[in-house]
């Protein structure tokens, strides 16, 4: 994990979006337990309450549970959610693209073309 | 093994100073006794005080200074209090018992070159009023010493303040001593008994007052 | 989450002549690193000698560790077994060599560990490449060293709460660092042990700062959980321009002939809707620096 200090984005944010990739690409199994938030602040070098909040986060998207005094553990990922998870990062990505096309001055019409040029060149079932 | 507080309190250098100048106190006073005579007892009183005075600052310097705050790390600790008096109390022993050795090699020369009883008798009379005035003397200038924080040239002069106050005590004693040979004896019995009660009770004040800085160092308003 | 702490402190109160210390409450978060940040005479030194018992001339309640007094505490040894504490000047007699200290640590402390103190002493390099060295005096020391004696003294012992008085003043940026990972590795050695510092040198150390405690002339103005600060409070910069707009709207800012600079309480960050501004997240020096201005004397 590559934790920058000074790239804008808040350090916590970084923790969490890693572990969410990891997760989501199931490199942790379900009932898997994610490094305890004190060991991980040591060797990340960062304070524990940033680790925590990082958790926190996780936690809050329904990826881990908290066990009392065990740390925290990845939950059963079913598809329906990753699903959603994945949808969700896709319409992330079109929200962003339409703002770049309106700030270019490009039209409904011209954005849509774009896109199915895009498609075409690359390979979707 | 823990050692004990006195042993941890003071530095090794210090306790063999202090023990290498017993020693030579003991085999000096015994030595000058017999080639300088009985002289050499009020130089014995006159410089052990002094010395000791001195050695005092390498292990207990400014220790009752109301001001100084030097031992938050004895502070720290729970045993920090019980841990100072006991290193205070070994140590205001122990330089008695420096003094009284010192006087012992007097003591023994008298006994080797034992000649007859009315020159023995002399010189432990002498001794019963040399040794509290010597401990009065270090007691004293103990007091002034610790509760001041002082620099090594100051202790300095503090020790010759020392000298001072002994040598007034004995021309104030040589005053009271009484013409007649015969209530010598018990003058100087009843001075000693005296002496030793004011001597005890200056060790006592010393290592209270040494305790009571440490005390007072919880609070400075 | 329910937060324990170690110490629960309540009317705090100690007055001197020009200043007085105030703190109607105090609680340290257990399992944590909290700092302690404020102006010189702030009275981080005061609270620091109240709270480790070396001060005991005050108002007020103290609870440790959840069920101890604060006259238990100079009554049961095991609450000061429990705290380690460094502090600053006149913390060893000048004279004492290193080798003293060891021998009395073995007697102030139960739950001292000789072994373990000259493998920090080494491990700090405090006697260079020759190695432990128990007849080096205090007083040839320098007050970097000495603060390292200090940790290596207060780490050989078996203790659940650290409380150091400016640690990383007196040491070089390499030694911070080392400092900030002994922090991490004394949090992580065990469950709910917490660390308190005071601290001039904050960016050095707010990778280990879980909790962060503003002190401004005897109270404290400002205390939390450094990313709940960080949210609390945003950098707000913008055009010379919209100074007086903002002015009354910010917590604190600068300005010079380009703009200004400032710091925002993210719930007013709405009133400055439509001004030319940009916005970001402070970090804990930004928001203790404002916080203290806020505050000071200094004008």
């Amino acid at each position: 994990m590559k934790i920058s200090q000074n790239n804008g984005i808040p350090i916590y944010k970084q923790i969490s979006d890693a572990f969410r990739s990891d997760i989501l690409a199931g490199k942790y199994k379900q009932g898997e337990y994610l490094p305890s938030i004190r060991e991980l602040a040591r060797d990340l070098r960062i304070s524990v309450i940033t680790t925590m909040k990082a958790y926190e986060q996780l936690e809050a998207e329904g990826l881990v549970t908290a066990s009392q005094g065990k740390g925290f553990y990845v939950n059963a990922q079913d598809s329906e959610m990753l699903k959603e998870q994945h949808l969700r990062k896709v319409e992330d990505a079109l929200v962003s693209a339409i703002e770049a096309a309106k700030i270019a001055g490009m039209s409904e019409a011209e954005l849509i073309d774009t896109l199915k040029t895009l498609i075409s060149m690359s390979i979707l079932p | 093994m823990k050692k004990t507080a006195y042993l941890a309190f003071t530095s090794f250098s210090y306790r063999l100073f202090c023990l290498l100048m017993t020693v030579a106190f003991l085999v000096g006073s015994l030595l000058a006794n017999v080639y300088v005579g009985k002289i050499a007892a009020i130089l014995l009183a006159t410089i052990m005080p002094v010395m000791y005075v001195f050695l005092d600052f390498f292990a207990f310097s400014g220790t009752s200074s109301r001001k100084q705050r030097t031992m938050n790390f004895l502070k720290s600790s729970y045993h920090g209090t019980a841990f100072f008096r006991s290193a205070l109390k070994t140590d205001i022993i122990l330089k008695n018992l420096f003094l009284l050795s010192g006087y012992l090699g007097f003591i023994i020369a008298e006994i080797i070159y034992y000649t007859d009883f009315k020159s023995f008798e002399e010189s432990m009379l002498m001794i019963l009023v040399y040794l509290p005035i010597t401990q009065i003397t270090t007691m004293l200038t103990l007091f002034i010493s610790r509760r001041l924080s002082l620099t090594l040239l100051a202790q300095v002069s503090v020790c010759y303040l020392c000298s001072m106050v002994s040598t007034l005590l004995f021309v104030i004693y040589s005053f009271l001593l009484p013409e007649e040979m015969n209530s010598v004896a018990t003058f100087v019995i009843i001075t000693f008994v005296v002496l030793e009660i004011i001597a005890i009770t200056l060790a006592v004040v010393v290592y209270k007052d040494c305790a009571k800085g440490y005390d007072s160092s919880f609070a400075d308003t | 989450m329910d937060q324990s702490y170690v110490i629960n402190a309540t009317n705090i109160k100690k007055h001197f002549k020009n200043f007085t210390l105030d703190v109607p409450e105090f609680k340290l978060p257990q399992g944590f690193a909290t700092a302690l940040i404020g102006e010189n005479g702030a009275g981080k030194t005061t609270l620091l000698n109240i709270l480790t018992g070396i001060r005991l001339d005050y108002e007020g309640q103290i609870r440790y560790f959840d069920k101890y007094s604060e006259a238990d505490l100079n009554n049961i040894p095991d609450v000061k077994e429990r705290i380690g504490y460094t502090g600053t000047d006149n913390y060893y007699l000048p004279h004492w060599t290193v080798g003293q200290i060891e021998d009395i640590s073995s007697i102030l402390f139960d739950r001292f560990h000789p072994d373990k103190f000259r493998k920090y002493c080494n491990d700090l390099a405090m006697f260079g490449p020759a190695g432990f060295d128990k007849s080096k005096k205090v007083n040839a020391l320098s007050d970097g060293t000495k603060t390292k004696l200090m940790l290596a003294n207060v780490l050989a012992r078996d203790t659940d709460l650290l409380i150091m008085d400016e640690p990383a003043s007196p040491l070089d940026p390499l030694m911070r660092d080392k400092l900030c990972e002994l922090i991490r590795d004394y949090i992580n050695s065990g469950e709910n042990k917490t660390v308190f510092f005071s601290t001039h040198n904050i960016s050095d150390m707010e990778s280990v700062t879980d909790y962060a405690i503003i002190m401004e002339q005897g109270k404290i103005v400002e205390q939390g959980f450094v990313e709940d600060l960080k949210e609390k409070y945003i950098v707000v910069k913008g055009e010379k321009e919209d100074i007086e707009k903002v002015r009354p709207i910010l917590y604190t800012m600068s300005q010079s002939n380009y703009g200004f600079e400032g710091i925002c309480l993210s719930k007013d960050l709405d009133k400055l809707a439509g001004l030319d501004i940009v916005t970001e997240t402070p970090s804990l020096f930004k928001i203790s620096v404002n916080v203290m201005k806020k505050n000071s004397l200094i004008r």
